[in-house]
C-alpha cells in the first residue's frame, strides 16, 4: 500500500515541472519577432505542452507499467512461494514447520502483524493453536481456556466462510469481544476456515492487525490459495498418519491374533505374505520368497495331498475355500493353521488371484484339547464317584445330577431330567435337612449333616459346599453301613467298658466286702446288745431304741453300698443325664474309702461348689474316676516311703468342667506318658491294661479330654480330664 | 455271775462310728466300762486309767493301723491285752497279731459271747500281769536291799552249791557264808530255800541283767 501511495504522490508533482518551461520561453520575445517568436513559442509551447503531456503521459504509463510490474513481481513471488511450498509438501514429513511457513507467508501477503493456525481436534472437535506468530504468551493461555477469540474462529468454522473484521472498534458483530481484542492488541482480524476436499472442517488460518485494515480482493484470492495449500497439507498429513497407524494396527493385530494375510496369483504362482505369515511359518522374510507350489513343502506330510487337492479344486471351481492343516517348522515343531481364502476376478470374470487369511490355531487347539480333556475328566470324576452329586442354584433349584444322584431320583420315582430347574424343597417337602441347605445357601458356609431319610431307608451324610455361582454343590453318601458299624463299635466299647468295670470291681472285692461287712457287724453287735439289754432286770428302753435305730441306719448303709456296686456293674445303655460331677467323685470315694485307708492313703477333696451340671453317662464317668483313683492308689502303695496323699479337685474351666486327680505315687516315666493310654499297656502284674485306654475312650466320646502330667512340686502323677458342659445349663 | 467290776475299763478303737457305738453298747450292757477312740493316734495321746483293762482294736484303721498300734504299745511299754476285730481277717494278719501277743482275733460280725469272753480274758490277763508285775517289783525292792556280796551268795545258793563250796569259790570262810545266807533269806523274806529259788527264777533275767549295775 505504501508503495502505491508513493507513486500517486509523484504524479501530483508533474504540473510543477511544466510551469518552469513556460517561464524560460517568455523571456526571448520583443515584437514581431517577438510575435513570431510568440507564435512560434505558442506553437512550440503547444507542441511543448503536447510533448510535455506526452512525456507526462508516457511517464505515467511507465509508472503504471512499473506498478504492474511490481505487482506482477509480488504475485510471482507469492506464486513461487506457493509452488515451493507445494513441492515441499510432497517431500516433507513434518506438518508443524510447514504450517508455520504458510502462516509466515500469509502474514507477509496480507501485511498482517501476527496470526495463528488452529486445527480442529478430531476427537474433541475443539480448535487448538498449532502454529502462531507474534502472540504474547498470555494470549495463548487465554486461548486455551476457550477464549473469546476462538468464538470468531468458531463462527468462521460454523459459517464455513471467512470472517473479516476490518476494525473491531466499529464492527457491531465484534462488540462482545472488543475487550479481548484490546488486551491482545489487534484492531482488525481475518479468519479463513480450512476444509478438506470432502468438506470436512480442518482448522482456521487467522491473521491479526494492529491497525484497522481492509484486505484487497487480490490479497484474499492469494489467501485462499494459501488456505487451500494448508488444508491440503493437513489433510494429506492426516491421511498419511492414518495410513501409517492402520499399517501398524494391522501388523500388530495380525501378530496378536496370529492372523496373517496373503495373496496368491494363480497364473504366475506368485505369492504375497504379510509379516505375520512369515512368523506363522517361522520363516525369515529376507531369505524366503514364498511361492506356489513351493509352499507345500512346509505342510505336514500327512496333510499335504489333501491341501494340494483343496487348492487345486478351488482354483478349478473358482470357489472360496476354507482349510485346516498342519505345518512343520524347520525345527520339527508342528503348528496348526487355518486358511480362509476367496477368489478375486477381473472385469471379464477371469480368476486372477486368491486373497486370504491364515490363522495359527495351535494354542487354541491345544487349549481346546486341554479344556475338553479337563471337561471329560470332570465328567468322568463326577460319574465315577460313588457319592450322589447334586448341583443347586442360588434359588435352590436342581442344576445337575450325576448318574448316582439320577438313579436315586429314579429310585424315589422321580425323573431326574424333569427335576432340573425345580426347587429342591418344593419337590421334596419331606426333605429333613431343608434348614441346613438354606443355611449353606444364605450364609455361604460349608455344612455337613447326617440324617436318616425314611423314603430311602438309608442314613445319608451330606456335604454342602457353596459354589461360585451362588448355589451349592452337594455330595451325598450313604452311611447306613457305617452307622451300623459305629453302633456295633459303640456296643463293643460299652461291652468292653463293662468288662473292665467288672474287673476293676474285682480288684475292689476286699474293700467292698469290708464296706458291707462294717454295717453288718454293727447291726449284729447292736442286735446282740439289744437282746442282753432286753433280758436285763432293769430294762433301759431308751438304750434299746437307740440300738435299733442304729441297726436300721446300718442296714440302709449296707444296702447303699450294694446299690453303688450294682450301679457300677449295670450295663450302660449309653443314656446321658445331667448331674453334678461331684456326685461321681463322692460315690467313688465311698466305694474306695476302705481300700484307700488300708493303703494308708490320705484323701483330700477340693470340690467346687455351684458347679454347672455335665451331661454324661453317669456310670461311665464314675468308671473313669474309679479307674484314676485306683491307679493313683496303686502308684502310691508302690511308693510306700512317701507320705501318701490323693487330692481330687473339680473346677469350672471355660466351657468345661475340669477334674484333677493328683497323687504322690511313683510317677510315670516320661517315655510312657502317652503309652499308658494305649490298650494292654500295664505296669501292674494283674492289670488288664485297659483301664486308661477305656477311660480315654469314654471321656473322648463325651467330647472331653484326658491327659496326664507329673505332679507339680514333687513326685507322682496328676491326671486331668475335662467334660464339656451341657448346652442347656 | 456277772458282777460289777468297777476298777476295769475296755478301750474300743475303731474308725467306724456305728461299730464303735455298737461294741460300746454291748460292753455296757454287761456292765463293762468303755472308752472309745476313732483312731490309733487318739488312743496313744490319751492318758489311760491305771486299772486292769483290755483294748478292742480294729485292724484296719486310717493312718496308724491296728497292728501298728499294737507294736507301738509294746514299744511304749503299754501292756494292755489286745482283742483284734476285723472286717475280713486273713491268716497272715491274724498270725502276726497273735504272735505279737493278741488275746483274740475276731472277724466281724462276731458272736457277742466271743467278744465278751475275749475281753474278760483280756482283763483277767491284765489283772494277773499287773499282780505279777507288782510281785516282781516287790522282789526287786528286796533284791535292791542286798549287798553285792549277798547277791553273789544268793545266786550261788540258788544254783544249788553248798556253803562250803560257796566259801571256797568266794575265798572266804563257811561261817561268813552262813551269815550272808541268813541275811539273804531275811531280806528276801524267803521261808525256805525252795522259796528263794522260786523268787530267783521269777527275777530271772532281771537279776542277771542287773548284775553289772550297782544301784
Amino acid at each position: 500500500m505504501d508503495q502505491i501511495d508513493d507513486k500517486s504522490l509523484e504524479l501530483e508533482r508533474l504540473p510543477h515541472s511544466k510551469s518552469k518551461l513556460d517561464q524560460k520561453a517568455s523571456k526571448r520575445a520583443p515584437d514581431e519577432l517577438e510575435q513570431q517568436v510568440n507564435e512560434r513559442t505558442t506553437q512550440l509551447s503547444a507542441i511543448n505542452t503536447q510533448l510535455i503531456n506526452e512525456i507526462a503521459e508516457r511517464e505515467r504509463a511507465e509508472i503504471e507499467l512499473t506498478l504492474v510490474k511490481d505487482e506482477l513481481a509480488a504475485d510471482l513471488k507469492t506464486m513461487l512461494r506457493l509452488h515451493e511450498l507445494s513441492t515441499r509438501l510432497l517431500k516433507s514429513t513434518e506438518l508443524q514447520p510447514l504450517l508455520e511457513e504458510i502462516l509466515d507467508a500469509t502474514i507477509e501477503l496480507l501485511n498482517a502483524d501476527f496470526g495463528n493456525v488452529q486445527l480442529c481436534n478430531p476427537q474433541s472437535k475443539a480448535l487448538e493453536i498449532v502454529a502462531q506468530r507474534g502472540f504474547k504468551p498470555g494470549f495463548l493461555d487465554h486461548f486455551a481456556d476457550a477464549s473469546q477469540e476462538s468464538r470468531l474462529c468458531d463462527r468462521a468454522m460454523s459459517q464455513r466462510a471467512r470472517v473479516i473484521i476490518d476494525d473491531v472498534e466499529t464492527d457491531p458483530d465484534f462488540a462482545p469481544h472488543r475487550q479481548i481484542a484490546t488486551s491482545v492488541g489487534f484492531r482488525a482480524v481475518q479468519a479463513t476456515p480450512l476444509f478438506s476436499r470432502n468438506g470436512e472442517p480442518l482448522g482456521i488460518l487467522a491473521t491479526h492487525f494492529h491497525q484497522p485494515h481492509h484486505s484487497s480482493e487480490h490479497d484474499l484470492r492469494f489467501l485462499d490459495l494459501y488456505a487451500h495449500l494448508a488444508a491440503e497439507f493437513i489433510e494429506r498429513k492426516r491421511a498419511e498418519e492414518r495410513l501409517r497407524r492402520n499399517e501398524i494396527y494391522l501388523e500388530e493385530g495380525q501378530r496378536l491374533s496370529h492372523t496373517a494375510s496373503w495373496a496368491w496369483n494363480v497364473s504366475t504362482g506368485e505369492v504375497y505374505w504379510s509379516t505375520e505369515m512369515f512368523r506363522i511359518f517361522d520363516l525369515d522374510p529376507d531369505i524366503v520368497k514364498p511361492g506356489y507350489p513351493d509352499v507345500l513343502q512346509y505342510v505336514h506330510g500327512d496333510d499335504r495331498v489333501r491341501v494340494k487337492k483343496t487348492f487345486e479344486d478351488a482354483v478349478r471351481e473358482k470357489k472360496e475355500y476354507e482349510l485346516a492343516y498342519r505345518i512343520v517348522w524347520s525345527n520339527g515343531t508342528i503348528r496348526y493353521i487355518h486358511n480362509l481364502a476367496h477368489p478375486v476376478f477381473d472385469g471379464n470374470g477371469t480368476l486372477i488371484e486368491y486373497v486370504g487369511t491364515t490363522i495359527d490355531t495351535t494354542e487354541r487347539i491345544q487349549a481346546e484339547e486341554a479344556a475338553l480333556k479337563a471337561h471329560q475328566q470332570i465328567d468322568m470324576i463326577l460319574e465315577s464317584i460313588s457319592d450322589n452329586f447334586f448341583g443347586l442354584d442360588k434359588e435352590g433349584r436342581f442344576t445337575y445330577f450325576n448318574p448316582h444322584a439320577a438313579n436315586q431320583m429314579r429310585a424315589l420315582g422321580r425323573d431326574p431330567d424333569a427335576l432340573i430347574g425345580r426347587v429342591a424343597w418344593e419337590e421334596f417337602p419331606d426333605m429333613p435337612n431343608k434348614e441346613n441347605v438354606l443355611r449353606a445357601l444364605s450364609e455361604r458356609v460349608v455344612v455337613v449333616d447326617e440324617l436318616y431319610y425314611a423314603p430311602l431307608e438309608e442314613w445319608v451324610e451330606n456335604h454342602m459346599y457353596p459354589s461360585n455361582d451362588g448355589g451349592l454343590v452337594t455330595f451325598q453318601r450313604y452311611i447306613t453301613e457305617r452307622k451300623r458299624t459305629e453302633e456295633e463299635l459303640r456296643k463293643t466299647q460299652d461291652e468292653l467298658a463293662h468288662v473292665t468295670r467288672v474287673t476293676t470291681l474285682g480288684e475292689l472285692t476286699a474293700s467292698i466286702a469290708h464296706e458291707v461287712n462294717q454295717p453288718l457287724g454293727a447291726i449284729v453287735t447292736n442286735g446282740q446288745a439289744c437282746l442282753r439289754l432286753l433280758s436285763s432286770s432293769d430294762l433301759d428302753i431308751k438304750e434299746v431304741r437307740e440300738a435299733v435305730e442304729c441297726m436300721i441306719a446300718d442296714g440302709i448303709r449296707a444296702s447303699e453300698v450294694i446299690k453303688r456296686i450294682r450301679r457300677l456293674l449295670k450295663k450302660s445303655k449309653g443314656g446321658k443325664s445331667s448331674y453334678s460331677i461331684n456326685d461321681n467323685i463322692r460315690e467313688v470315694l465311698a466305694l474306695t474309702a476302705s481300700e484307700l485307708t488300708r493303703n494308708r492313703i490320705n484323701v483330700r477333696t477340693e470340690l467346687a461348689d455351684d458347679l454347672p451340671c455335665v451331661i454324661a453317662d453317669r456310670v461311665q464317668i464314675q468308671q473313669v474316676v474309679l479307674n484314676l483313683v485306683l491307679n493313683s492308689k496303686e502308684a502310691m502303695s508302690a511308693a510306700c516311703w512317701q507320705p501318701c496323699e490323693l487330692l481330687i479337685s473339680t473346677e469350672h474351666a471355660e466351657s468345661a468342667i475340669l477334674v484333677t486327680i493328683t497323687d504322690t505315687g511313683v510317677g510315670i516315666a516320661p517315655e510312657n506318658r502317652e503309652r499308658i493310654f494305649a490298650p494292654f499297656f500295664t505296669s501292674k502284674e494283674e492289670g488288664l491294661g485297659l483301664g486308661l485306654s477305656i477311660s480315654r475312650t469314654i471321656i473322648e466320646s463325651h467330647g472331653g479330654r484326658l491327659w496326664s502330667k507329673p505332679t507339680q512340686n514333687g513326685q507322682g502323677t496328676t491326671f486331668k480330664f475335662t467334660l464339656p458342659l451341657g448346652e442347656d445349663r | 455271775m456277772i458282777a460289777k467290776i468297777p476298777n476295769q475299763v475296755v478301750f474300743v478303737v475303731d474308725d467306724d462310728a456305728s461299730m464303735r457305738d455298737a461294741i460300746s453298747r454291748l460292753l455296757n450292757a454287761v456292765g463293762l466300762t468303755v472308752q472309745t477312740f476313732a483312731s490309733a493316734r487318739a488312743f496313744l495321746n490319751r492318758r489311760l486309767p491305771d486299772v486292769p483293762g483290755c483294748v478292742v482294736l480294729d485292724v484296719r484303721l486310717p493312718g496308724l493301723s491296728g497292728l501298728d498300734l499294737q507294736r507301738e504299745m509294746v514299744e511304749r511299754g503299754i501292756h494292755i491285752p489286745v482283742v483284734f476285730i476285723t472286717g475280713h481277717g486273713d491268716i497272715p494278719m491274724s498270725v502276726q497279731a497273735m504272735k505279737a501277743g493278741a488275746v483274740e482275733f475276731l472277724t466281724k460280725p462276731f458272736r457277742d459271747q466271743d467278744l465278751l469272753d475275749a475281753v474278760r480274758s483280756g482283763i483277767q490277763l491284765d489283772r494277773k500281769a499287773r499282780e505279777e508285775r507288782a510281785e516282781l517289783a516287790e522282789l526287786r525292792d528286796c533284791v535292791r536291799q542286798l549287798t553285792q556280796r549277798e547277791q553273789e551268795v544268793m545266786s550261788l545258793v540258788v544254783s544249788g552249791l553248798l556253803n562250803k563250796q560257796i566259801a571256797l569259790q568266794l575265798g572266804t570262810s563257811e561261817k561268813t557264808i552262813k551269815i550272808h545266807r541268813g541275811q539273804v533269806m531275811r531280806k528276801m523274806r524267803a521261808n525256805s530255800l525252795a522259796d528263794l529259788v522260786r523268787m530267783s527264777q521269777k527275777l530271772g533275767l532281771a537279776l542277771i541283767s542287773r548284775k553289772p549295775c550297782k544301784d
